[in-house]
This record gives structure tokens, sequence and C-alpha cells, in this order.
């Protein structure tokens, strides 16, 4: 700490800081989570430098922060882009989203998003192979395709994603892309529940045989809604 | 500080008095805890076994009782893990009692004490009462003990956590008897731990010398407890900008070396997350895993309600598959409970299970040290005698929660401050009725068409030149048999109007669980939803003779969305002479078709908009509103807004609004709509004209009622 403070003041002097230890990449997402958490602006300034001079986790983590912050959507933008092409998973996801997703004054284009979400997904981030599901299931920014919907949700829920499972069990209960799986279907339905995704939850409660089963799944529902409603 | 220091001198002078007594949670921590016992002489090879007992995710579950059926469920509750635990401290005279967190929230009780009828500073919240009455040891936090703020939660455990706008009531409030620590969340303001980031509970056990003599030994059991940083996400509302969560490891690496120093001789980690093998990172949800080879002696678990280890009793579930399917790379032993080598248990929830390591450590080179090979590790059920037979509940437990008990149940049947001149029934929904479902329709719009007329999104604002329109289904229609419809108010009329009551809008709306969300679709999706929607209807073939089924099933008469806009200005038919999937005409809104490219605003719950039903396009995507409140609420915000404003509501304005109907046809033979016996009148004095007769009963007990398609 004494060392960090030591490094600022000379940092101010010399305009850089070349002796910094590079920290692990642990060590920079517990950075931004204090530069997130506490608004702390010398925690935000170490992630600068640590982006600057390459630092990929740096650049991923202050590309995250600065998504938050409708002005900053250049930068935004620069640093994911940097830190996704050197490939990190992460960063492609949020490149993805930066994309796709409506802001004030720019119009999404989730057919720029396609791309980084496949380098996201293939880097192992669920999410990221959960919007490529829903992309081409719904033929967004890219043809409409069930079969290549159901791999991305099938990806996706190999990676534990909830939300997949849930519309995966779906499209082998109906046979929507894939062929229908009856068994196979039930089985993503109850895994779906067990990572509380909450229309999972309530769709087994309400098609269980068991009431007692039933009773639960629904009080469980109910008493994680105050921590589910925006957690998927 | 005073606390504290009184709390010092009184170990010093006793040398091993429980922390409990002192009945405060002043987070002075970093005040002097007790030292390794000096002077005392542990012989080299002393052998000592004491019991560290888990509960976790309790969810304030006192009684054996299930609030949202009003009706008794053994399978679970406080009452009866007091005798789990009373037995499990008769096979283990040396045991601490700790808990792993989410205590404060969860059953309607648990809403009553923080939301309804906040209990004051003078009183202690009744899942608290519980277990200082089972004399806990100490405990950690949950992610939902935040759901009802921060001054909340500052009261009812007596904890001041210098956080600005944050003011504990003065004076000693009711709380935990037993200390309180969290040791991954600090105040930002303050850069200080909002509690105790650790304590040291020094204990007397019996233990073994080497010699085979019984001699007393002071153990000093070192706890902390960490909570996921996803808590700043889900109660954002209630903690952004005032406290920051830390990754469980790095506060474990903090505080450990302190607790060492402190004389700690086993370190216990509460922690609130599963297990996840994944690698490391602080931003992680569950990181219990990584809690192993930090230094940490003994891992108490929580978060996802499961059974880990298995269950050792006669017939136990099978392992959960998310644990099964765990890669043996990970080194955790699902059947004996360790993950790296380090004990570990996880007691389901709702006090269905009592977490048991039975820990043994020897006094070895001047310290003492576990012993892994000697240490089991138990989840142990209400049915761990034979398999079959529960364990009794504890009358002690009720008779100290009777009065906060009897309470939830009664405010449930407390006047809602509006009454009703028209009956809410289910009965004929199917045939165009839309007394329950209208008001539901109308709750959804208004909630909203004011989110979106309030926000300060601009992408949302935006959106407010976009008509919200709304569905809801009738979601009690017979699903479990002839008496399971929805009938709010009976008899009530213009003449003689009825009140409402609190839990009314529980009837109205049926699921507790579910969150209003909106979906931002157009007029193909919504075309689609209908059709989706109309499959709930047989095809009726109107040459046929025999008698045809107009709802062959209820069995997803959830899915059955009807759909209102304000002024009934959304309308449709439904001709079930036509396949599934080609069955709606004449969708209008505001006298024009809709358009394919038209766009709407559906205001829904969050199984209908993440994608429940299998309705084409409605999957998660298109969602832009996830409101943190209960559909539930919203209802009955809606109804007191509305009584606030007249003091009723009425058949014209929130009962009538039929915004669908069959496209008409004459078919040769009858067509029937099975439904509870006995509501003929009902249907003719509400003018649903397609209701023709009342028939016979059928083998399940339900009435045969004849519609006439050509009305």
């Amino acid at each position: 700490m004494a060392l960090r403070f030591a490094c600022v003041a000379l940092l101010a002097a010399l305009a850089g800081c070349g002796h910094e230890a590079m920290p692990t990449p642990t060590q920079i997402e517990a950075l931004a989570m204090t530069a997130a958490q506490r608004g702390d602006p010398a925690s935000e300034q170490r992630l600068q430098r640590l982006a600057a001079q390459g630092a990929t986790v740096a650049q991923r983590e202050l590309g995250i922060l600065y998504r938050a912050r409708p002005a900053a959507r250049a930068d935004a933008e620069r640093l994911l882009l940097q830190a996704a092409q050197a490939g990190d998973a992460q960063a492609a996801f949020h490149l993805g989203e930066l994309y796709r997703l409506p802001a004030a004054g720019v119009t999404p284009d989730p057919a720029a998003a396609w791309p980084w979400y496949q380098h996201a997904a293939e880097g192992g981030q669920a999410k990221a192979a959960l919007q490529l599901g829903l992309m081409a299931k719904n033929g967004n920014g890219v043809p409409r395709d069930a079969a290549v919907a159901a791999r991305w949700l099938q990806l996706a829920a190999e990676l534990g994603n909830a939300h997949a499972m849930f519309l995966l069990s779906y499209a082998y209960r109906d046979g929507e892309g894939v062929a229908r799986d009856p068994a196979r279907a039930a089985a993503l339905l109850e895994e779906a529940a067990e990572h509380e995704y909450p229309p999972a939850l309530q769709e087994l409660a309400l098609t269980t045989q068991d009431p007692t089963r039933a009773g639960h799944l629904m009080k469980e529902a109910t008493e994680h809604r105050r921590n589910n409603w925006n957690r998927f | 500080m005073k606390t504290n220091q009184v709390m010092v001198a009184a170990l010093v002078a006793v040398g091993l008095v429980s922390l409990g007594g002192c009945g405060s949670n002043d987070n002075n921590w970093a005040e002097p805890t007790p030292q390794p016992p000096a002077g005392t002489k542990i012989a080299e090879g002393t052998t000592v076994t004491f019991a560290l007992m888990e509960t976790t995710d309790l969810h304030s579950n006192v009684l054996s009782y299930n609030y949202y059926s009003l009706a008794e469920d053994t399978s679970l509750g406080m009452e009866r893990t007091s005798t789990l635990i009373q037995a499990a401290r008769v096979e283990n005279p040396n045991n601490v009692l700790l808990d792993d967190g989410d205590v404060i929230q969860g059953t309607l009780l648990g809403d009553l004490q923080a939301v309804t009828a906040p209990i004051p500073c003078s009183g202690t919240l009744a899942v608290h009462k519980a277990m200082n009455a089972l004399k806990y040891d100490g405990g950690g936090m949950g992610n939902h003990e935040f759901n009802y703020g921060l001054p909340f939660l500052s009261q009812v455990t007596n904890t001041d956590f210098n956080i600005p706008g944050v003011t504990k009531p003065t004076g000693t409030c009711g709380a935990p008897a037993f200390p309180l620590v969290l040791s991954n969340v600090t105040g930002v303001a303050s850069g200080k731990p909002i509690f105790q980031p650790y304590a040291v509970l020094p204990r007397t056990f019996k233990a073994t010398a080497p010699d085979g003599s019984s001699v007393d030994v002071k153990l000093n059991v070192g706890i902390m407890s960490f909570v996921p940083p996803q808590i700043l996400e889900w109660d954002q509302k209630n903690l952004a900008g005032k406290v920051a969560v830390s990754g469980a490891k790095e506060a474990a690496q903090q505080y450990i070396p302190e607790l060492r120093a402190k004389g700690a001789d086993v370190i216990v980690a509460l922690s609130h997350g599963g297990l996840d093998p994944s690698p490391y990172s602080p931003k992680m949800e569950n990181q219990s895993y990584h809690l192993a080879g930090t230094g940490i002696d003994a891992l108490l678990v929580g978060h996802s309600h499961l059974i880990f280890p298995k269950g050792k009793e006669t017939g136990a579930a099978a392992l959960d598959p998310s644990l099964a399917a765990l890669p043996a790379s990970a080194n955790i032993d699902a059947i004996n409970g360790f993950v790296n080598g380090v004990p570990t248990v996880m007691a389901q929830s709702w006090g269905r299970r009592l977490g048991i390591i039975k820990m043994t450590m020897v006094y070895q080179g001047g310290k003492w040290v576990t012993q892994p090979t000697k240490t089991t590790v138990e989840s142990r059920g209400f049915k761990y005698t034979d398999g079959t037979t529960l364990v009794k509940a504890d009358p002690a437990i009720a008779s100290l929660v009777a009065t906060e008990h009897e309470a939830t149940i009664a405010y449930a049947k407390q006047p809602l401050g509006v009454t009703t001149d028209f009956e809410m029934s289910s009965y004929f929904s199917l045939v165009g009725d839309v007394s329950a479902i209208q008001l539901v329709n109308q709750a959804q719009i208004d909630y909203v068409k004011n989110f979106i007329g309030t926000s300060t999104d601009p992408v949302l604002a935006s959106y407010k030149n976009i008509p919200v329109i709304s569905c809801s289904a009738p979601f009690k229609a017979g699903r479990n048999g002839p008496s399971d419809f929805t009938d709010v108010a009976p008899g009530a009329s213009a003449a003689a109007p009825v009140g409402l009551q609190v839990r009314n809008p529980g009837d109205l709306y049926l699921y507790s669980n579910n969150n209003l969300q909106a979906v931002k679709i157009k007029g193909a999706d919504l075309k689609a939803w209908l059709e989706t929607s109309a499959k709930q209807f047989g095809q009726i073939d109107p040459a046929k003779t025999v008698e045809q089924d107009l709802v062959p099933s209820y069995g997803t008469i959830y899915n059955y969305d009807v759909f209102y806009a304000e002024n009934n200005a959304l309308t449709y038919q439904i001709d079930v002479t036509k396949p599934a999937g080609s069955r709606i005409v004449n969708l209008v809104y505001q006298g024009k078709p809709v358009a394919d490219a038209d766009d709407f605003i559906v205001a829904t719950n969050d199984y209908r908009a993440g994608g429940g039903g299998n309705v084409p396009g409605i999957d998660g995507s298109k969602t832009i509103i996830k409101s943190p409140d209960a559909n539930q609420t919203v209802v009955s915000n809606y109804l007191q807004k509305v009584g606030k404003a007249s003091g009723k509501v009425t058949l014209t304005g929130n009962g009538s609004a039929r915004s669908w109907s069959f496209a008409k046809v004459k078919t040769a033979g009858p067509v029937i709509l099975r439904s509870a016996p006995g509501h003929l009148a009902l249907a003719r004095s509400s003018g649903i004209a397609a209701v023709a007769a009342e028939g016979g009963l059928d083998a399940s007990g339900f009435a045969k009622y004849s519609i006439d398609l050509s009305k």
C-alpha cells in the first residue's frame, strides 16, 4: 500500500511508473471492484496505468467500468476491443453487449455483436453463448435458424447458464432445432431449476407430480424473488 | 467500546464466558480478543473431539408452517431443527452451534416484521428469539440479510454500521445474543467492516490426555463469514455507494493471521456461497471452494440450499446433480464431506438439516492440529433416525413465537381499504369473463406506465409513446379439480358491496414468486403470443353432433394469457374451429387492425418474459423492465390506490371489459366447458351470454356447462 502511494508520488514527478510490479489478474479484478464499489479515483487511475501498460485484465475491467458511463462509451469500446483482441473472453462478451444493446443516440448493431459474442462463447463465457442462441432463435442480426440457436444454447447450458438450460428444455420438448427428446427436456428443466432460473422453478413446480415438491419449489421461488429479479 | 472492555474483563476473570451473554454486536471489533490461555499446560498428544453444528438459509422458517399455503409443513422449521440440535448436543457434549446466514427474510412472518409492521427497537425478531433460545454460539450473514435495507439490519442486529444516513435507534435493540460476524463487507465512507469481521469464541471442552484421563482444555474457536459480491446488484437500491464487498479469499487472507494472533486454535468459515471449483475470481458468486487452502480449518457453507455431504439416513436423496457433476480434479468428496481436505458441510435450508462436523484435533508441538482422518461430517435431516420417522417439534419454540405466528395469519384477513361491487371469479374465464383478470391487467399497466414515465434511463424514457398493454392468465381455474377456482367477494353487488382483504390480491394473482416484467414487442409477436394462448382450446368441428370439449385440459391454464389495454382499446376474437396457430382474428388496437411492425410494450411477469410457456420470441430477449416488485404487490398497491381515490372497484370500471370473444359459429352438437358446479346464475347475472345451461357432473366433479358459440 505504502509502496503504491510512493509510486503515485513518483508518477507525478516522473510521469511514469515503470517500476510498478504487474499485479495478478485477481489483484486487478479486486482493484476494479474497489474502483467501482467505492468510486475510488486512485484505484481507477491505477487501472488506467495498468491498461496503458497493456494489462489485458485492466483494459477489460476499465472497459466494464466505463460501460456504465454513457459519456465514456468510446473509451469503453476502445478498451474492450483491445482486451478482446488480446483474447480476453469476458471483454469480448462486454463488447458484444455494447454493440447489441440500445443506448441513447446509438443504433443497436447486433450483427457487429455476433463475432465478439462468438469469441467470448468459445472462450467459455456462458452469457455470450446464450446471446448467440437468442439471436439465432429470433433472427436478430443473423438469419433465424433454430438448429444454430440450439447449438449455442447447448454450449451456454454446458457452461452453466440456467436461462439457456430452460430454453433448451423447451427445444427438446417441442423438437425445435433438435430432435424431440422428452427425457432430455425434463433433465434440462431440473437443471435450470437447480440453478434458480425463476421461470424454471415455476415450470417445474407446475408440472411435477409431487405436491410437496411443487410447494417447496414455489416457496423457494418466492423466497428468492428478492434476489433473483435481476440475476439472469 | 465500553461493552467490549467489560466483556473482555469478564473473559479474563472467568476465562471461558461465552461472548453470547453480552447481547450487543457493536462493531468495535478491533479491541483485544482473548489471548491463548496462559499458564495452562496441555500435554502433548492430548486429543479433543467437538462438534461444529451448522444451520444455514433458515429464511425465517421458525415453525413447521407454510405461510403461503397457510398450512402446516412438517418437513421444515426450526421447531424441529431444535430437536436435531438437542440430540446432537447429547451426542457431542463439546459443541458449538453456528449459523451461516439468510436468517431474517423468506416467510410472510419475516415480511410482516420487517415491512408491514416493522418491529420496534425494543422487540426481537421471532427468528432471533428462537436462535437465542437455542443458544447459538455465533452467526454469519447471507445475501438476503440486506433485502430489507441497512437501517433495518442495523436495528435487528443492534449494530452500528458507521454508514452515513444509516442510523441505529439509540439504546440497545433486540438482537441475537451471540456474536455476528461478516468478513468481506465494509462501509464505503468508513472503509471499515460493518460487522466485526471475526470473533474468537473461547470454549472449555473435555479432552483426553495421552494417559487416557479426561481433562478440561480451553479451545478458541475463531469464526469468519462471507457473502457473495453480487449483493451489490441484487440489493443495489439498499447498498449502492454505501458498502463495498471484497472477495472471500482476499478477506480470509487479510484476517486469518489476526485471528491466529488472537489465539484462535481452530478457524471456521461461515461462507454464504456454494461450491464452484472454476478458477477463483473475487467477482464470482460461489466462492466457498476457494476458502479451502487459505488456512481455514472447517467450512460451513450455504446459499445453494443443497445437502452436502450426501445424507447418511436410510433412503437419503441422491447427491444433487450439480455436486455429482463436479470434476474429480476439484478434489471435492461429497460422500464424506471434504473440500480439498477441509471438512465442509451444507445443511440445505429452512432448518431442514443440521450440519455436524465432528472434528478431532491433537495437541502437537504446542498447538492444536486438525486430524482429517478422525473427522466426520454429516448433514442430518428430520428423518435421520430410521429414514422414515420425522423428529418431533420442540414445543418451546412454538410458544416462544406464538404471538408473532398468530399476527401473521391474522394479517391476511385485515381489510385492504377498498370494496368491490362485483364477484371476481375464474369459473368462466375461458369463455370471456374477465372479472378476475382485468384488475390485474389494469394494475400492471399502471405500474409499467409509471415506471417508464418516471425512468431516468434515456432508453426506457424514449419508449414513452409506445402503447402499454398487459396480459394475465386465470391462474386458478380448475388445475387442481373442481374446487380450484378464483372466487373473490362471492355475492358482491352494487347493492351489497364487499370489502376486500389483504389476502385477496393473492387470490387474484396466485403466484407469489412472480416479479413484474415488461417486454417490447412487434405486432407480429403479439399475434404469435395470442395464438399460443389460444392453443388452450380444443379444435371444434361445427359439423360434429357428439359432445366436444372447449378446453380439453386445465393442466397448463396458467398459459392462457388474456390481453387488455386501457379503455378496452385492444380487442380480438378466437376462432376455435381453426387449427391451433391460426385462430386469432380481428385483432384491433384503437380501432385499427394491428400491423406486424407496430410496437407494443406488454406488462407481464418474469415467468412469461423469461421464456415460460415457450411463446415464440418471448424468451428473455425482449425484456425491457425487470422490476424488483412482485406482481402480487403491484396488484395490492393498485387496489389500495383505487381504494384511496374512490373507495371501491366496480364491475363497470374493473371487471367487464371483455377484450376477447369467440368468432361466432353454430355447432351441430353440444360444446361444453367444465367448471365448478352451481354457477349458472353468476354467468347469467354477469352477462356471459355463451353459457347456455348447466349439465351434469363428470367423474372428477366438474359441471359440464353447455356453451353456445353462436352467442
